[in-house]
């Protein structure tokens, strides 16, 4: 059969296909972020068992190829814990180095392996009839996982591990089942080829095949189910193609590899998806635009703000808003807050305690025995001079730091040794002090990450769809809803990250720095959703730098200097404090 | 590494006097004196050669985030054409070092135009440059691998016989090739230059600067494409030095001989700490001992294996490197 003057015979097709395998057991640790090429190793050991097995033991070449699969998705576990901690470039150099050392044994086990020389004399049985399913179901399987919850954790532990901790992701999981997989489908690919050859040897799984496979991930797209398949057909059938050009037709893939990736640096399949997400952002844009026209809200709102200044920058915005727009942008409606006092849960039960934290490093008292306690419903405000200590304190509750002593309670039950993705899951939800999101993902699914973990819908379900609206509407950025997080303003990104916290119905929200930075309408908007959230009954703890904010929001607040705690009551006192002061202004 | 070892003081009488060394213990000790002495110096020779290979290497990934996979195939092409001007002129050993070097200099600059520059913004794999670049430059060895392979013909490629010394000098009571010698003081010689430019030059703290931040380095008045230029010329002209090195002292090079000490470079950038130019030089001598030893004593690849189980562990446990100070982290 030609195509395009490429003429594709069996072979090639079935080459393609265990190229694809091969692709696609490199793409599944790749997808979490991780550089790892042991799939190399894996898949000569899932040959050579094979071999094994079938020269000395002549079992049939199914529980041939099952053996393998087991036998190398066995041994991938216990790397993967080695190999738990180590990222980027290093991961690679390490896994090479294991690839490599693998190799040398295989040489050097002369009676099991024949050394240099392989195995020969295997059945050839896997034929197309035998690729092609195998090849599908791996697909298959990829594109399942990445349309599920834990595809989207996936996403989020490759931007981002700290903020897939925060959502309940147990990031160390995924890695040692996503090595896992790697192991198997790469022995899957290894015993298919020992028996498409009928010949296992050392020279294989050698260093170029490696970088091979990494180019095929890495041109397709490493962040999307169908970028190895697109990979892997380029790299395989481009060279064929050029075939007739002689010497010079490696010299033309090394090119054309080289001006892919220059031009398309998020890959043949990811620069598509971005496309695309551009244009259903774009799209929605419009869309709303128009909406806005005939759904005009109807005249100013009733404005019931305490402070007069309120009014004056509401009157000023919608003026300007009027005039240059035709339209008021939606975020102008964070004016409309209405100023009330938080409902005080009176006698409602402490859902946080911790009791004598202490965080050392070096010789630095960052935390010296801290106590707080904080009821359901209750909004507490953490301030303090920077380097107080403020934000470690909410490290360590929401689990991300580990104190040198003392402990943390939270709803009766003792969670001092609960990792940060267990202590998400119980109900804290936190959000950071730099704004941690997706940037290259909508504003739907940054938000639906909030509620991987918390809630048992999936996140297709309608009911939770419309529940991640209603948070944007909260915050007045449901307009935002299709866009990339990347080109949204610093403002709406805040309130982004507050509404994947928010999305995960937390009952404890820890919030750091939720106004730094943010205008005054943003503002205004945050503080409603943090009311609304203390008023569900969820216990609110804001560090932040605003005491006017804080002041306002706040029943209580906690003053921290250097590590200590310096006071803690009502807001009002908190400035005639003596310590209080002298912690701030000097004595 | 397919290095084939010129100066090699083992044969058959010796080796089997070790395995019956009970019957004769006065020629076991004078073996040990001897060749083990010689063996480690052979390995030291050797890896100050690999030093000045790994420390352009080291420099790049440290200061611009480059994960250079080129650097062999700069080094074997440099070696190339270093030979290929040797046999049509007939130059000496000296005037073909400049021409080994220039030519590493002069593929750095497509080098850095095409395969480093464009990713300094990159969003490859995430934003992360080490692996944006590392496939970059992969492109530049599918391409550069192809071209010396088809130009050599994959053959093995010498000096002609008399453009380099080849007579031995008398190192105590041993004898070694004097290109050995050569080479490894003019690594060692090059290398500390580098390490002087790095600490107490104003380019040297302009580099460093730009590793620890290049944005902030761009704020504060530094070129950083000309910096990142410079470094990359630098790093290629060392690595087409060392390859002119090698050709003399192993008396070849063949297409794959960059690629083969490609990986070793980088176990010798891990170990001696990313970006350090005095650890490269001390790993680099290190795993030179532990190579030869490991291949004058064993027989198959226990000494490879041995080695790069190390790089794991040493990866693992101390990722700064043997002798770099652990990085604090903040979030």
């Amino acid at each position: 059969m030609t195509f395009f003057g490429l003429t594709l015979s069996v072979a090639l097709v079935d080459i393609l296909m265990l190229n694809v395998l091969l692709a696609y057991s490199a793409y599944a640790v790749f997808s979490i972020g991780r550089l790892n090429v042991a799939f190399i190793a894996f898949s000569g050991l899932g040959g050579y068992i094979s071999a094994i097995m079938w020269s000395r033991f002549h079992l049939p070449p199914l529980w041939c190829i099952c053996l393998a699969i087991g036998t190398s998705a066995l041994l991938a576990l216990p790397l993967a814990v080695l190999l738990m901690r180590v990222t980027s470039v290093y991961l690679a150099i390490a896994t090479i180095a294991v690839a490599a050392i693998f190799q040398d044994l295989l040489v050097n086990f002369q009676s099991l392996t024949h050394g240099a020389d392989g195995i020969a004399g295997l059945p050839i049985v896997a034929g197309l009839d035998v690729l092609a399913p195998c090849v599908a179901v791996v697909i298959l399987g990829f594109w399942l996982v990445s349309r599920s919850r834990w595809g989207i954790g996936m996403i989020l532990q490759r931007s981002d591990e700290r903020l897939a901790l925060s959502v309940g992701i147990n990031v160390n999981l995924n890695i040692a089942v996503l090595f896992m997989i790697s192991a198997s489908v790469a022995a899957l690919q290894g015993a298919l080829t020992a028996f498409w050859y009928g010949f296992v040897s050392p020279d294989a799984y050698s260093f170029s095949t490696v970088i091979l496979v990494i180019a095929m991930v890495l041109l397709g797209g490493s962040s999307q189910w169908l970028g190895p398949l697109a990979g892997a057909c380029f790299l395989t059938l481009i060279p064929q193609w050029l075939e007739p050009f002689g010497v010079w037709s490696d010299v033309a893939t090394g090119s054309i590899l080289l001006i892919v990736v220059l031009l398309l640096p998020e890959g043949l399949v990811g620069r598509i998806a971005t496309r695309r997400g551009l244009h259903r952002a774009r799209m929605s844009e419009e869309s709303k635009w128009r909406l806005g026209d005939r759904t005009v809200r109807v005249g100013p709102s009733p404005v019931a703000m305490g402070s007069s200044e309120q009014a004056i920058w509401a009157t000023v915005a919608r003026t300007a808003a009027g005039t240059v727009l035709d339209r008021q942008p939606t975020y102008l409606r964070d004016f409309d807050v209405i100023a009330e006092q938080p409902a005080h849960p009176a006698g409602s039960h402490e859902l946080l305690q911790c009791d004598n934290l202490t965080v050392q490093v070096g010789g630095l008292q960052i935390l010296n025995a801290v106590a707080l306690s904080v009821r359901a419903g209750e909004i507490c405000g953490v301030v303090g001079p920077n380097g107080a200590g403020k934000s470690t304190l909410l490290n360590v509750i929401s689990g991300f730091t580990a104190p040198g002593s003392g402990s943390t309670r939270f709803d009766g039950s003792d969670i001092s040794h609960v990792p940060a993705w267990g202590r998400a899951r119980l109900g804290i939800g936190r959000s950071f002090q730099q704004v941690r999101l997706v940037d290259s993902s909508s504003v739907r699914l940054n938000v639906q990450a909030g509620a991987l973990r918390s809630s048992k819908t999936s996140p297709s379900d309608p009911c939770e769809t419309s529940s991640i609206v209603n948070i944007l509407r909260a915050l007045n950025i449901e307009e935002f809803e299709d866009w990339p997080i990347r080109y949204l303003s610093y403002g709406t990104r805040r309130k982004v990250e507050l509404a994947r916290v928010a999305a995960g119905r937390p009952k404890l929200f820890l919030v750091d720095e939720p106004t730094a930075g943010v205008s005054h309408a943003h503002i205004l908007g945050i503080e409603r959703l943090l009311r609304d959230e203390a008023r569900r009954g969820c216990a609110v703890v804001i560090v932040d730098h605003d005491l006017g904010f804080i002041q306002r929001i706040a029943s209580r607040v906690v003053v921290m200097d250097a590590g200590i705690e310096i006071y803690q009551g009502p807001p009002s006192d908190a400035f005639a404090d003596r310590r209080v002061i002298s912690a701030y202004v000097g004595s | 590494m397919e290095v084939q070892r010129t100066w090699d003081p083992s044969n058959g009488s010796y080796e089997r006097s070790v395995r019956d060394f009970k019957t004769c213990i006065v020629q076991w000790s004078w073996y040990l004196e001897m060749v083990l002495l010689g063996v480690i110096i052979s390995g030291i020779l050797v890896g100050g050669v690999y030093a000045l290979f790994s420390v352009g290497l080291s420099v790049l990934l440290g200061a611009m985030r480059v994960f250079n996979i080129a650097h062999g195939t700069i080094l074997t092409a440099s070696a190339f054409v270093a030979i290929e001007v040797a046999r049509m002129t007939g130059w000496s050993a000296a005037p073909l070092l400049v021409v080994g070097a220039f030519t590493g200099m002069c593929l750095g600059i497509p080098l850095e135009m095409l395969a480093i520059r464009p990713f300094r913004r990159g969003k490859v794999f995430g934003g992360d440059m080490e692996t944006g670049t590392m496939l970059t430059t992969l492109a530049f060895v599918l391409v550069g691998r192809d071209l010396i392979t088809h130009f050599t013909q994959a053959q093995t490629w010498s000096f002609p016989f008399g453009s380099y010394p080849t007579f031995a000098v008398s190192l105590g009571a041993l004898r070694v090739g004097v290109m050995y010698v050569i080479a490894f003081a003019l690594s060692i010689v090059l290398i500390l230059l580098a390490a002087v430019v790095l600490k107490f030059t104003q380019p040297g703290r302009a580099v460093r600067g730009i590793a620890s931040d290049h944005r902030a380095a761009s704020l504060l008045g530094i070129n950083v494409n000309r910096y990142s230029l410079g470094t990359a010329m630098v790093s290629s002209g060392l690595a087409g030095l060392a390859g002119a090195l090698l050709a003399m002292a192993f008396a070849g090079v063949s297409y794959d001989t960059g690629d083969n000490l490609l990986f070793l470079g980088f176990i010798i950038v891990v170990l001696g700490g990313i970006g350090s130019v005095p650890g490269t030089l001390i790993a680099a001598i290190a795993l030179g001992i532990v190579e030869s030893i490991g291949n004058f004593y064993s027989s198959g690849n226990w000494g490879e294996i041995l080695a790069f189980a190390l790089l794991v562990l040493v990866i693992v446990f101390r990722p700064q490197g043997l002798l770099g100070k652990p990085a604090i982290v903040r979030t």
